[in-house]
């Protein structure tokens, strides 16, 4: 069964002279749509960044504090990482600091790490990329339902 | 929790005595990543801080050992001294400090203005309550 048989698909070729045809398409259509090249050898998924932000909904992060001779501790058991500052805005500095930094590096190998047990961290460091920063460190820390309604 | 944790310095001596190899940097960061290939095929990963003679405080060092470098305490000082890497799998570290949602420290922290002192002698319940209760304050 061809995957992408629902899908709109254009040649490499034609993508580049209709480029902004295929984008209004993608973004004010919300329809993703398939690029390839090398008679289908090749093929990538354009897909309205909006589009992309409600699919990773569901990667919710589940960060965990504690307090240590003074130092304020984050761990993100999502990404495995740990951060600390004197306050706690400070280790959530340094956390969405160490989330950027790794997802650098994650995209820089991103061919190594989805062969690896790191592979689920992918959809996380998306969400977070897409994220601004302070949608970032709202997404790192959430706010229970419960202080959403009270405020 | 009152072990005292190495410094950032000690950590990267050990990591590098373990096998651990450094990560080229990602643009700008106050932190160096290290990584390490298990034999069974996970990834480890962690990071030092620049200031190689600070140290992180005894429960973020705990942390650190059971849930990146995944070794003891034990293991940490004795290969340290040793100069030789830890055989893996190595053990779970057993201290660990009490953790809450990160939100409830936020809260305690940022809006009932609470010292990390007070928040670290709370428990998970105690702290839970604290938050319930500054929410259910009639607001003005």
């Amino acid at each position: 069964m061809d995957s992408t048989v629902s899908l709109r698909t254009h040649s490499f070729s034609q993508a580049k002279a209709q480029l902004s045809d295929v984008m209004s398409d993608v973004v004010r259509d919300h329809a993703p749509a398939v690029i390839e090249r090398h008679g289908g050898k090749e093929a990538m998924l354009l897909l309205d960044t909006g589009l992309l932000e409600s699919l990773l909904y569901r990667f919710a992060f589940s960060t965990k504090a504690s307090v240590s001779d003074g130092e304020f501790v984050l761990r993100q058991p999502e990404l495995g990482l740990v951060a600390g500052g004197e306050t706690f805005d400070q280790a959530l500095d340094e956390l969405e600091e160490l989330a950027l930094s790794y997802a650098g590096q994650f995209f820089e190998r991103c061919d190594f790490y989805r062969q690896t047990d790191r592979a689920g961290h992918l959809p996380y460091l998306l969400r977070l990329l897409l994220a601004n920063s302070e949608e970032r460190r709202e997404l790192l820390v959430p706010k229970p339902e419960a202080a959403t309604e009270s405020t | 929790m009152t072990a005292a944790a190495p410094s950032w310095g000690e950590i990267e001596e050990f990591l590098k005595i373990d096998g651990w190899r450094q990560l080229p940097s990602a643009g700008h960061s106050s932190h160096v990543f290290f990584e390490k290939v298990l034999d069974d095929g996970r990834v480890l990963q962690t990071h030092v801080s620049h200031s190689r003679d600070k140290r992180p405080s005894p429960g973020r060092f705990s942390v650190i050992l059971r849930e990146q470098i995944e070794i003891s305490r034990e293991q940490f000082w004795t290969a340290l001294r040793s100069g030789e890497a830890v055989d893996r799998p190595g053990a779970a570290e057993a201290e660990h400090p009490v953790e809450h949602e990160a939100w409830v420290v936020a809260v305690l922290a940022g809006q009932l203005h609470m010292s990390a002192g007070e928040i670290e002698a709370l428990d998970r319940d105690a702290a839970r309550r604290l938050v319930y209760d500054f929410w259910a304050r009639p607001r003005d």
